[in-house]
């Protein structure tokens, strides 16, 4: 467990020391949000929900892109012979994690300030929200590690994260519903068990697979 | 004599190619004559208990694996001239 | 599914170089069971039907004359028994006073319909039965739907149970059932619905043997589950064009955003990012590694994107609206006798070229290194 903080401090150091990484992700969220409510100019509360989570969705791909992108290969070697892969999986998850939760934030705030928060139970969709940020973390984390072996690695992310991604997000969205008070279905227990169960097989499928596919 | 065998063989091979070409292309034309007609009468479809739906199914479903098999067919076919021309 | 699961094992291993040309066994079977869902599938007929009854609607305390549009149903030939009814619900039923028949397929049948209800609506639908001595009952449900009286007349509600609606003859001969909107199209659960079954089937047998390469790392395990991935992308593939066909004129659209829909085509998007990671990298251990854990990654998802989510979610596929079209009512026994068959037979289709696309890769594998 300490070795994975290490791990996490060594990553947050690097990302603090470039800060233009951090800030690039803060001004991707503010721009692209401030894009969408200029051509909508209202969001009502479903398009406000719909509108969180596009924004969400391309921000966490940037974010996560960069992975295992910064390391070069020597210290991928490096890595590989100082870290048990799952040591380095965890760290890099819990990092990621940090990113999204930080994404989601600024954004719910920067939708609040510039569209209004229209929340009826915003408790549901703080919890929805964290779960997200738990399930893709894994999951975007395990499809980097994949795409950084091939040649295209930005737009194979994107290509196999996307149709992944689809399921867990459908059950966001219908949560989110749930949490803006736009859907008739007032029993959100099975979505939310549903979500559940999805993010637990995506985390026990890549932890279980990472460190199989790490070795090369 | 080898080379007149494998010569023989591949021009079998690719007269069975280009019948089989007219045959995809006859079928072809007969499916764009269907929907053509589908066009231009927009009850076609649907007449008869929607029956032209099934028969749509049935043919693109034929198509696509005939299709499907011809592609193969003629990788098979490729990998066969390599191995006759080694 | 254990059948062919054990049956695509069974071919696989049976690949060793045959001396004579012999068309294995389960070969012939896909051969034999297509054949028999292609023929029985067209050429039993539909049980005869009611497309179109015009006026939709009526008020009540009023004679309405509906015009009748039989599908595949014989007016004429026995015009004995020949009776129209309105059903409301169980035994509540009007007769209709008056029947004029003017060929096979169009009838007018007028009906009065009592200023009294036994339960309070807005409107009232209305279910019509025709019946006659040949083709027994044709049916229609809300055929019509019955507006409330202006004055109610509480005297004329003895008028729902005047007549009893008994001893109604069952058509005799195979037939399938008549699906108001389906129509003949239900003789797609035969074509389409197969290709999902296979398409699943296939990816699922792919992600077994990218288990197995997992487990031995042995490349040939590798191809396997590349071919079936491949079919397994055609098979897919043909059920979202031929559910774009019937879903055109049907819900008079190619895409209409049903979840079912949605959720197969990323199924093959899942899938096709696959296939393309696959010729972005260059070492083939690499590729055949990545190949393996993206596929059992992707096969787990498929199972609550395709199995889960549309039950969870209104659907307009038929036999919807909770669960997909597998329902008792909508697969009725003579369908199943075709439908079994045809699952079976195209499934034996699709891992028969699977086979084909395996022995091919192998081949170009071989001639290469």
């Amino acid at each position: 467990m300490n070795r994975i903080w290490n791990l996490i401090a060594t990553e947050a150091r690097i990302e603090l020391r470039e800060r233009y990484a951090l800030t690039g992700i803060l001004l991707y969220v503010l721009s692209a949000s401030f894009i969408v409510f200029s051509i909508w100019r209202q969001l009502p509360p479903k398009e406000w929900g719909l509108t969180f989570w596009v924004i969400f969705l391309f921000c966490s791909l940037m974010a996560v892109l960069k992975t295992f992108g910064k390391e070069s290969e020597g210290r991928y070697f490096y890595y590989y012979t100082l870290y048990h892969p799952l040591e380095l999986f965890t760290a890099k998850v819990f990092y990621n994690l940090g990113l999204l939760l930080v994404i989601f934030f600024t954004l719910w705030l920067v939708l609040s300030v510039i569209a209004g928060n229209h929340f009826l139970r915003p408790g549901w969709f703080l919890v929805t929200g964290c779960m997200a940020c738990i399930g893709l973390s894994f999951l975007l984390t395990f499809i980097s590690s994949i795409a950084i072996k091939t040649q295209q690695n930005a737009s194979l992310t994107a290509i196999m994260a996307l149709p992944l991604m689809i399921p867990v997000l459908i059950n966001i969205l219908q949560l989110t519903a749930y949490g803006l008070g736009t859907t008739p279905d007032d029993n959100p227990w099975n979505e939310m068990m549903l979500l559940t169960s999805m993010i637990s097989l995506v985390s026990g499928m890549a932890l279980w697979l990472f460190p199989y596919l790490w070795r090369s | 004599m080898e080379l007149n065998k494998s010569f023989h063989l591949y021009a079998c091979f690719t007269r069975s190619m280009k019948r089989k070409s007219v045959i995809i292309v006859a079928l072809l034309l007969v499916v764009q004559q269907m929907y053509a007609q589908g066009a231009t009468d927009p009850d076609f479809m649907r007449s008869t208990g929607k029956i032209y739906v099934v028969a749509g199914v049935c043919i693109v479903i034929l198509l696509t694996l005939l299709v499907y098999l011809v592609l193969l067919d003629r990788k098979i076919n490729k990998l066969e001239n390599r191995r006759h021309n080694d | 599914m254990v059948v062919s699961v054990s049956l695509a094992l069974l071919m696989l291993s049976a690949t060793d170089r045959p001396t004579t040309f012999r068309l294995a066994v389960w070969k012939w079977g896909a051969i034999v069971l297509l054949l028999y869902v292609f023929i029985a599938g067209w050429i039993v007929p539909l049980h005869p039907g009611i497309i179109q009854v015009n006026p939709g609607t009526a008020s009540a305390g009023d004679t309405v004359t509906l015009e009748v549009k039989g599908y595949n149903t014989s007016f004429l030939r026995d015009t004995s028994q020949l009776s129209a009814w309105l059903r409301l619900s169980g035994d509540t039923v009007l007769k209709a006073g008056h029947i004029r028949v003017f060929d096979d397929r169009q009838l007018k049948a007028r009906f009065y319909i009592p200023a009294a209800f036994p339960f309070r609506s807005e409107a009232y639908p209305l279910t019509l039965i025709v019946v006659n001595g040949a083709d027994g009952a044709s049916v229609l449900p809300n055929a019509i739907f019955a507006s409330p009286a202006v004055r109610h007349q509480p005297e004329e509600m003895s008028l729902w149970t005047q007549h009893k609606l008994q001893g109604i003859q069952v058509k005799a001969g195979i037939q399938y059932p008549f699906r108001n909107i389906l129509a003949e199209t239900i003789r797609n659960t035969y074509f389409h619905v197969p290709m999902w079954f296979a398409m699943i089937l296939l990816f699922g047998v792919s992600a077994f043997y990218s288990l197995h390469y997992y487990r031995k790392g042995d490349m040939d395990l590798d191809r396997k589950s590349v071919a079936f991935i491949k079919v397994g992308l055609i098979f897919g593939l043909l059920g979202l064009l031929t559910g774009m066909i019937w879903a055109k004129n049907t819900w008079n659209a190619y895409w209409s955003w049903d979840v079912k829909q949605n959720m197969s085509a990323i199924a093959l998007l899942i899938y096709s990012a696959l296939m393309v990671m696959r010729s972005s990298v260059e070492d083939d251990l690499q590729k055949a590694r990545l190949t393996a854990g993206y596929n059992m990654f992707a096969f787990v998802l498929l199972i609550p994107l395709l199995f889960i989510i549309p039950r969870m979610t209104d659907s307009l596929h038929p036999g919807s609206g909770g669960n997909p079209a597998m329902g008792g009512e909508d697969l009725d026994h003579t369908m199943r006798l075709v439908f079994y068959p045809a699952v079976v037979g195209f499934i034996l289709l699709g891992l028969w070229i699977s086979q084909l696309v395996y022995r091919v890769d192998k081949l170009k594998g071989n001639t290469w290194s």
